[in-house]
């Protein structure tokens, strides 16, 4: 599990703020200072109608606690936005959920990069969630992942704190 | 379930960890009960994973399903609490609260299904 110990502002390097994925705004972390972020158009598209931008953004006063958001160059970027993209589509129905637990937009949803987790997506909350909502959102997430016609990979939900 | 809860309320490391571990037996049991109540069709080897896998088959419902989920989350928080020293996470409480509610849920889930 991993958990955000300290609350973020995660920011494009335009300033924009990152994380209301109604928007289809999404941010990819790689260690504690930074994060390659990417933008698509509004709506509920296909991923093939997704357009992407990478962009330098800051965490300004965010600590992750993670070994798993690592980017070994920038091939492996590019390569984990497609599998992002992919993942906007599958997941679009979810987004009432998100929307009314994180009504701030503090959430991201990427694919996970650790590989014990191969094919797994990871939501992760920014804002600090009490562990009972946590777990009652996980189960509407669950239910609403199960509920699906096609198969959508294993998500993990990682939390943020403080308590 | 109430010895979890019991353990949240003391407020200390060991505690934490005791929580996890009860909860999540407590969750297990009952959902090994669910899957096969005569005891006839889970072997005692690997039979963690045997649930979890017999709750998310294709034939079980989505509900069911996510009582799959629910556990295999369950099962690796409680793995942790067991096994890693130091816990691998600096909130223990709030992974401790967190994994006695979803094995609260579990169990109000089979209780709902049982109910049908």
């Amino acid at each position: 599990m991993t958990t955000l110990t300290r609350e973020p502002v995660i920011r494009y390097s335009d300033g924009q703020q990152i994380g209301d994925w109604l928007n289809h705004q999404a941010a990819y972390t790689d260690t504690a200072s930074n994060i390659e972020g990417i933008k698509a158009p509004a709506g509920p598209t296909g991923a093939s109608s997704l357009e992407y931008r990478e962009a330098t953004v800051s965490i300004e006063g965010g600590m992750f606690m993670s070994n798993s958001f690592k980017f070994e160059n920038s091939i492996e970027v590019k390569r984990r936005i497609r599998a992002v993209q992919g993942l906007y589509s599958a997941l679009h129905g979810a987004v009432p959920i998100l929307r009314r637990v994180f009504p701030d937009g503090k959430y991201i949803i990427r694919p996970h990069n650790d590989p014990d987790y191969k094919g797994a997506i990871e939501v992760l909350a920014l804002s600090s969630l009490s562990p009972e909502t946590a777990a009652q959102v996980i189960g509407e997430l669950d239910l609403y992942v199960e509920s699906q016609p096609a198969p959508i990979p294993d998500y993990l939900f990682f939390m943020g704190g403080p308590l | 379930m109430v010895v979890a809860r019991d353990c949240l309320a003391k407020k200390t490391d060991e505690n934490w960890r005791s929580a996890i571990n009860r909860a999540y037996y407590c969750a297990f049991n009952i959902s090994r009960d669910y899957v096969d109540p005569a005891k006839t069709q889970l072997s005692n080897e690997r039979v963690h994973k045997q649930v979890i896998d017999a709750l998310r088959a294709p034939t079980r419902s989505a509900l069911e399903k996510t009582l799959g989920r629910r556990l295999k989350r369950a099962k690796e928080i409680r793995t942790d609490a067991d096994y890693e020293n130091p816990y691998p996470n600096p909130t223990l409480e709030y992974h401790a609260k967190f994994a006695v509610s979803e094995c609260q849920e579990i169990l109000n889930t089979i209780s709902r299904l049982k109910g049908k």
